[in-house]
């Protein structure tokens, strides 16, 4: 092998390689435009008001530079002109603007699912325990953060909650859900009021099985400026909008490295105070890779309607259990690897609904594992009718029939018995 | 949703710009990754330098090549974010990733980079980096494409020079 040239093994060593990045252009005309706004405060005064206000302060500014200086005087007349141009354009500017600027409205479907919230789960055929909903205000829904990253462009958008708090959620723009619109990214609420540093580590796989970690959070309203501090003395820095923070970290690519630098976030004032203080944990990639191929489904079942393979893996991954459900007709299973072991008469199967009880597609799956005294298993309906369920090796992947689903019949317990057909555990379906 | 479009004038193309962009976006990351010592930085300072090259398109005169006119106008945008960088006084370390050996072995590379002169650092830069041509090297550091040769020449061995001394 050649070996490289010490001048050419330096460079490289200098700076890495980005060739798998994507690029970002809408970002570059955002910018551009941004900084004619700031030259043409009629273009600016298109904005929305709440938007101008809020983000006046520090939309633009670069780490380390200061403070605009203080408002100019300007006529009066001058102020009344722009005004009415404001409201003219004020209907008109987001419509047409395909780009996301840090506090631009979101559109109406990120809207939606922040509306969402408030209203219990529908078109669940096993009902769950209702949450107390977070009384998001879904239409005020703005973007709080933009990163061109190196997937392309990732979005957090954020809406308030009447109890001054707010609800996020994280757009990767490269996820694309089955719908074949962006997805990806999850989100959460604080529905109250807090000045405290907020702020979470998310690891998303990306489809050429790379992984994207994300920091990200609300500050305390003096915070300007966030760093992302490893253990072993990285800094990264990360400009502060609107009190948001969001930042891509960079990690080698590799298998799970247990010395891995724990990341904490500390949030500083404009002065150089810290304000805020949060451990975020360490940088794993998820320790589970749930590809099944070469190994042999425990159970397969035919879907009820379609009679295409449903399929059941179970295997021991770095010491832990983990099961995988496969169907052919999806991209991707569901899955997950525990070191729980159930107890001897102990029931751990859940339902998991595939689809929208309107849909007539909709599939009703149980699935889990059971206690090594239980010998079969029960489906008890709510209209007493009762159907047996297959057992192996402990484990369970059975279909409620839909023809029951249709009928109204609402499964609700699952009963286990022994070898000699004693009732030994019970189980509330969902509960 | 229709994008605003920027209108087209005299200069340079936005389409070309763009296609540039999307064409040698890891290699401008790259160089301005090198010239800052910072991935996060490099990224937004090409994010700006392109979002001035849209701004300041009509200014371009055709006298060099488009891409040479670009690479200037990142590698000025690199050097800004340098300096604020280093003025802000903030920073602590890279964000590169360590050696792999943990020896520091990245920061001794950093050291010995910042020890060349400007020009034979970022010709070497454009070189290796972005496999540019001595002519495109030429008009990005304004320099005659006869220089460029000797100039990564005594580029490179000043750098053999001095890591050899720091490994010895």
């Amino acid at each position: 092998m050649r070996r490289l040239d010490p001048v050419d093994h330096a460079l490289e060593q200098l700076a890495p390689s980005f060739d798998h990045e994507l690029p970002f252009w809408e970002d570059v005309l955002m910018r551009a435009r941004a900084a004619d706004s700031e030259r043409d405060p009629a273009r600016l005064l298109g904005r929305s008001a709440e938007s101008k206000e809020e983000l006046a302060p520090h939309a633009g500014r670069q780490l380390g530079q200061p403070r605009t200086p203080g408002r100019r005087r300007v006529r009066p007349l001058v102020i009344a002109l722009l005004a009415m141009l404001a409201i003219a354009l004020a209907g008109t500017a987001f419509a047409l603007e395909r780009y996301v600027f840090v506090g631009d409205p979101a559109p109406p479907e990120v809207k939606k699912r922040f509306a969402d919230l408030n209203r219990p789960p529908q078109g669940l055929l096993i009902p769950r325990p209702r949450l107390r909903p977070p009384a998001v205000l879904g239409e005020r829904a703005r973007a709080a953060a933009v990163l061109a990253s190196s997937v392309g462009p990732i979005y957090v958008w954020v809406a308030p909650t009447e109890g001054g708090g707010y609800c996020y959620q994280v757009q990767i723009v490269a996820i694309v859900g089955p719908d074949g619109r962006p997805s990806g990214g999850g989100g959460g609420c604080n529905p109250g009021k807090s000045e405290r540093l907020l702020a979470e580590l998310s690891g998303s796989r990306m489809r050429d099985g790379r992984f994207l970690w994300l920091a990200y959070g609300q500050t305390p309203s003096a915070a300007r400026r966030a760093e992302l501090r490893f253990a072993d003395g990285k800094v990264v820095h990360v400009p502060v909008r609107s009190r948001f923070f969001l930042a891509e970290v960079l990690l080698e690519q590799g298998g799970a490295d247990p010395k891995q630098p724990r990341l904490t976030v500390v949030v500083l004032a404009a002065d150089g105070r810290v304000v805020g203080r949060q451990p975020l944990g360490h940088l794993r990639r998820p320790r589970f890779d749930l590809d099944v191929s070469g190994r042999q489904p425990l159970i397969e079942i035919r879907t009820r309607r379609t009679h295409r393979p449903l399929r059941l893996y179970v295997f021991e991954q770095h010491g832990q259990r983990c099961n995988v459900v496969l169907h052919a007709a999806w991209k991707g299973g569901s899955g997950g690897c525990n070191t729980h072991r159930p107890k001897p008469n102990e029931i751990s199967v859940s339902p998991e609904q595939i689809g929208a009880a309107s849909d007539p597609r909709v599939m009703l799956l149980l699935r889990g594992e059971v206690g090594s005294t239980i010998a079969s298993l029960e489906l008890r309906f709510d209209d007493e009718k009762v159907e047996r369920i297959p057992v192996v090796e402990g484990w369970v992947l059975f279909q409620v029939d839909p023809a029951d689903l249709a009928a109204g019949r609402i499964p609700s317990e699952l009963v286990g018995r022994d070898s000699e057909g004693s009732i030994i555990a019970r189980a509330a379906v969902g509960g | 949703m229709t994008p605003r479009k920027l209108p087209d004038t005299d200069g340079a193309p936005l389409d070309a710009i763009e296609r540039t962009y999307r064409r040698e976006l890891p290699a401008f990351r790259r160089v301005s990754a090198a010239i800052i010592g910072d991935s996060e930085l490099a990224r937004d300072a090409v994010q700006e330098a392109f979002a001035t090259a849209v701004r300041r398109r009509h200014a371009f005169r055709g006298e060099g090549s488009l891409e040479g006119w670009l690479w200037q106008i990142v590698i000025n945008s690199a050097r800004d974010q340098r300096r604020r960088d280093r003025r802000g006084g903030e920073r602590l370390s890279s964000d590169f990733e360590p050696s792999r050996n943990g020896t520091g072995e990245a920061d001794s590379v950093r050291a010995v980079f910042s020890l060349l002169p400007d020009r034979q650092r970022l010709a070497l830069f454009l070189r290796y980096y972005a496999d540019l041509d001595y002519e495109r090297i030429a008009q990005v550091l304004e320099v005659r494409p006869g220089t460029v040769g000797s100039t990564l020449s005594a580029a490179r061995a000043a750098l053999r020079t001095l890591l050899e001394e720091v490994s010895t």
